[in-house]
């Protein structure tokens, strides 16, 4: 049996061609297969290059049906290191263009790996402004409101 | 979002998170942090290294790979950067810190990022008898 195959169009109106069961890791792309089946799904807010990432993920991640295919064979511990490697690669802007696109077609496991991600990069840097020279993170506070969140926050002597 | 992420930094960065900006403050005292964590099996504890208050943080899924130590992040935690620390004792989240003069205890809640002061004294009433005090 040859497997249903379906059609995503970047923003930039580049077709990818992904098989259905890679695809459907989705919850809104699953859904909109059944609303919509035989039909190309434009996803207008998605870049080529981060639906490409988004896909590349989902092909690792598909659990085949049928038993036959070697993607599936990958255990849980080799694809926790393959997930690792998969977020290290990307840098921060990607990743946070990768964060909003697992978001917004719903991917729970790709929103997990992603949002861990910024998670230890907050946690790597030593400072605030270290936090917001990395996020691009304007400083909002006047003198006094920093001077009392450090007097809440810190050992007060 | 926001708060996907945030449930899954570790306690010891909440100071510098608060102090990022308005928006981030004001997440982090409707969200708390690190939240996830007993989800993602991680282990963060503390310890001391002279005299000084460290965080440990390791993967507990780690000891099950294929080599036989797991390589923990130890962070020396600057809440507590002024004062040595010779004893430390930890409960539900609440972090007892005994300092080197033994002159005071920091009650540190790693959960809302607070700190406290007690002042230990001891006053002797007689030859024999002595008077153990707290001031908070």
């Amino acid at each position: 049996m040859s497997k249903k195959m379906i059609v995503l169009k970047s923003s930039e109106g580049v077709s990818f061609v992904v098989e259905e069961a890679v695809a459907r890791q989705s919850k809104i792309i699953s859904f909109l297969v059944e609303e919509f089946p035989d039909r190309e799904l434009p996803l207008t807010n998605m870049t080529s290059e981060i639906l490409r990432k988004t896909i590349e993920y989902c092909k690792k991640h598909v659990v085949e049906d049928d038993g036959g295919g070697d993607s599936s064979s990958s255990s849980s511990g080799d694809l926790k290191e393959w997930d690792v490697k998969f977020v290290a690669e990307i840098d921060q802007p990607r990743l946070m263009d990768l964060l909003m696109a697992a978001n917004y077609l719903d991917i729970p496991s790709l929103l997990d790996v992603t949002c861990q991600k910024v998670a230890d990069t907050i946690a790597a840097c030593n400072d605030e402004k270290e936090i917001r020279a990395t996020f691009n993170i304007e400083n909002d506070f006047t003198e006094e409101e920093v001077e009392a969140i450090r007097m809440e926050n810190q050992y007060p002597i | 979002m926001t708060k996907e992420i945030f449930s899954r930094v570790p306690l010891t960065s909440l100071s510098a998170v608060r102090s990022t900006c308005r928006n981030w403050n004001s997440i982090s005292k409707s969200q708390v942090l690190c939240e996830s964590t007993a989800g993602r099996k991680q282990f963060l504890g503390f310890m001391l290294k002279d005299f000084r208050v460290c965080s440990m943080k390791f993967d507990l899924q780690g000891i099950r790979s294929k080599e036989n130590f797991v390589h923990p992040s130890i962070k020396q935690v600057s809440v507590f950067d002024q004062v040595g620390i010779s004893q430390i004792f930890q409960c539900e989240g609440l972090l007892l810190c005994v300092t080197k003069d033994k002159s005071r205890l920091l009650v540190w809640n790693l959960y809302l990022g607070q700190t406290m002061v007690i002042k230990l004294g001891v006053s002797s009433l007689t030859k024999r008898r002595k008077l153990l005090w707290l001031s908070i």
